[in-house]
């Protein structure tokens, strides 16, 4: 069938696929349903983007598309690519300027029923111990560089090691919260001033922290491996690596500039620029990437430190009564060196994840011991209104999808489009009869965040779990949310 | 001087298209559109800035004034207002481009920095010129 004048051929009920024409390596496949595709709600130039993925050298089987697929620059938003590390490329628009960019979540003792009647001073009380908005700069004190120099070399055991933090916050982080080979060797002065003074910031845009309620649970025995249990206080952070990420992959662009006709790679759009994986300058790219990802954990994990002091000092508890722990830890911006079966062999790749997070099945050594029976954990925040999905990955995920999964509900409406559609509304009201509390830095970001801007996250995890790509665990509800 | 720019939807982050009747003019649309973006409030131009820049393409050009601005604006904490003082050349395989662009410090009692643009972007950046019209989309990741 033509879509949007794009020829899609349908390979199951939920999975589409592009063949391959013109200059593409491979075909584009994307997760969507028949009613998806009915009403029209992806972007031409969503499919474009996933065709343009399809041109990167060395990419291998599919140029894929998750379901919260969404029109980007370069590579779509929800877009997968795994590119062969001895003869393929790295492409900085594969992961984004927000280098890893990922979700945090923890878990408390609590029952909605403990805080209830303290939401509002709950949310107060983070939205003034955590720095939100634009630009926004560090609650704790700015550090030299020579310690930002430290703190890339460990990643999250920095705050760990500064107080701010458990040994069991690094066990559930991803990669352990470390590259531990990175190098900052090519970082310039400018990511660095960049650097000094946004650890433990949360930012603006669609970053976030949630108080939330675990609302249903699907997989009683994953749950229970997971901490989880019916109305228990969680909390949700959604964060990057901040202007240090942004400046990182601005650079490195700008350099590959320079650089990229030496290369001798025709590419459909400038913004996929890339490097040969084992080149210096695609290696210069990994490496800097690396220690932004290390920015990244560190600051979610000051974040969530930053969190758990706000609720001891609004609940009067002790550490050991709040019980607040660490989930999980996973990145939705990122590339990462990784083994995946091509054709029944074990074969090294470079897997791009722009908006896509991964999700590996049950027995994976990547995964903590503590979940390895069950598959990895997946965060899936939906929009502040609905809810969000733990989900976990499966062998499936493993075959199709290069152990990835989707990393939201995906943007339904632009920021226009969003503005206009809520002149006349209060949003905050609105969520507020849902039982929500908002804080905010701006009117704007209320409005171009809402609810309706949204898919509905819902359909996005059931195509997934239709295709057994992953399986849920529980939903979440939102009770409290902070905007920057 | 004869610039322009307008929206273009975009779902998930800022688009425009810009058009100028000569390169300095396309720079100085740019320029326009991520004061729109970034900054509401009254700017003086109480102080100078120079901005000299090199770059193999006209595009690069752009990204690159661009991201300097953003970079002085989130992170310098310096608004800026206008440019008073433009000139780009074009050597064989080189632009280069000097401005002047006046603005002041960030001040929270009259500036709001509206928009944390992550950066400026090369996606469908491809100046084109028609019936003597310099024009180009722009992207900015937000």
């Amino acid at each position: 069938m033509l879509y949007n004048e794009i020829e899609i051929e349908k390979i199951s009920d939920n999975l589409w696929e592009i063949p391959k024409h013109g200059n593409m390596l491979v075909p584009g496949r994307i997760y969507l349903s028949e009613d998806m595709l009915r009403k029209n709600i992806i972007h031409e130039d969503t499919l474009k983007q996933l065709i343009n993925v399809a041109h990167l050298p060395g990419i291998l089987k599919y140029s894929l598309a998750m379901p919260d697929v969404h029109w980007g620059y370069g590579f779509p938003i929800g877009g997968v690519a795994a590119i062969d590390y001895d003869t393929g490329v790295v492409s900085p628009g594969g992961v984004g300027y927000d280098i890893n960019c990922g979700v945090r979540l923890a878990v408390t003792n609590l029952k909605f029923n403990d805080v209830k009647s303290k939401i509002p001073n709950l949310i107060n009380t983070l939205y003034a111990n955590i720095p939100v908005g634009v630009g926004a700069r560090s609650a704790i004190k700015k550090i030299s560089k020579d310690e930002l120099k430290r703190l890339l070399s460990v990643g999250s055991n920095w705050a760990v090691n500064n107080g701010m933090g458990i040994d069991s916050d690094i066990e559930f982080t991803e990669e352990n919260g470390v590259f531990k080979n990175c190098s900052s060797d090519f970082i310039s002065d400018k990511a660095f001033e960049r650097g000094l003074d946004q650890v433990g910031t949360l930012g603006a845009g669609n970053h976030f922290i949630e108080l939330g309620i675990v609302n249903e649970i699907y997989n009683e025995s994953a749950a229970s491996v997971l901490g989880l249990f019916n109305n228990q206080i969680i909390l949700l952070i959604h964060t990057g690596s901040r202007g240090f990420g942004y400046q990182i992959c601005e650079d490195s662009i700008r350099k590959l500039m320079k650089s990229f006709n030496k290369f001798g790679i025709k590419l459909p759009d400038r913004q996929l620029i890339c490097a040969p994986i084992k080149s210096s300058e695609g290696q210069e790219y990994l490496t800097s990437m690396q220690c932004a990802a290390n920015y990244a954990w560190t600051n979610r994990q000051v974040i969530m430190h930053l969190a758990k002091k706000s609720l001891l000092q609004v609940l009067g508890l002790t550490e050991k009564e709040l019980g607040f722990s660490l989930v999980y830890d996973i990145s939705h911006n990122i590339a990462k060196v990784e083994q995946h079966l091509i054709d029944g062999k074990a074969k090294t790749v470079l897997v791009h994840r722009k908006g896509a997070t991964r999700a590996f099945a049950a027995l994976n050594t990547s995964i903590p011991l503590k979940y390895r029976s069950i598959g990895q954990p997946v965060l899936v925040p939906g929009d502040m209104g609905r809810c969000s999905y733990i989900t976990i990955g499966t062998q499936k995920a493993m075959d199709d999808t290069f152990g990835s999964s989707c990393h939201g509900a995906g943007r339904n409406l632009s920021r226009t489009k969003a503005l206009e559609q809520s002149k006349g509304r209060n949003i905050i009201e609105e969520l507020s009869n849902d039982g929500i509390y908002l804080q905010a830095k701006s009117h704007k970001t209320i409005a171009e965040e809402m609810p309706d801007a949204y898919k509905n996250v819902t359909d996005v995890v059931d195509i997934l779990e239709a295709e057994n790509v992953t399986k849920k665990v529980a939903k979440l509800k939102p009770i409290g949310v902070i905007k920057g | 001087m004869v610039w322009n720019y307008n929206y273009i939807d975009h779902t998930a982050d800022i688009a425009a298209e810009i058009t100028g009747s000569t390169p300095e003019d396309l720079v100085l649309g740019a320029f326009a559109l991520l004061k729109n973006i970034l900054i509401e409030g009254d700017i003086k131009s109480f102080e100078t800035r120079k901005i000299e820049l090199k770059a193999s393409s006209l595009e690069e050009i752009i990204v690159d004034v661009l991201s300097e601005l953003n970079y002085l604006a989130l992170v310098k904490r310096w608004v800026f207002n206008e440019i008073t003082d433009i000139s780009i050349k074009k050597s064989k395989d080189t632009w280069e481009v000097f401005l002047d662009v006046k603005g002041e410090i960030f001040n929270s009692a009259k500036h709001i920095l509206k928009e944390e643009v992550k950066a400026i972007t090369y996606h469908n950046l491809n100046i084109k010129i028609e019936d003597n019209i310099y024009k180009t989309s722009i992207y900015f990741d937000v």
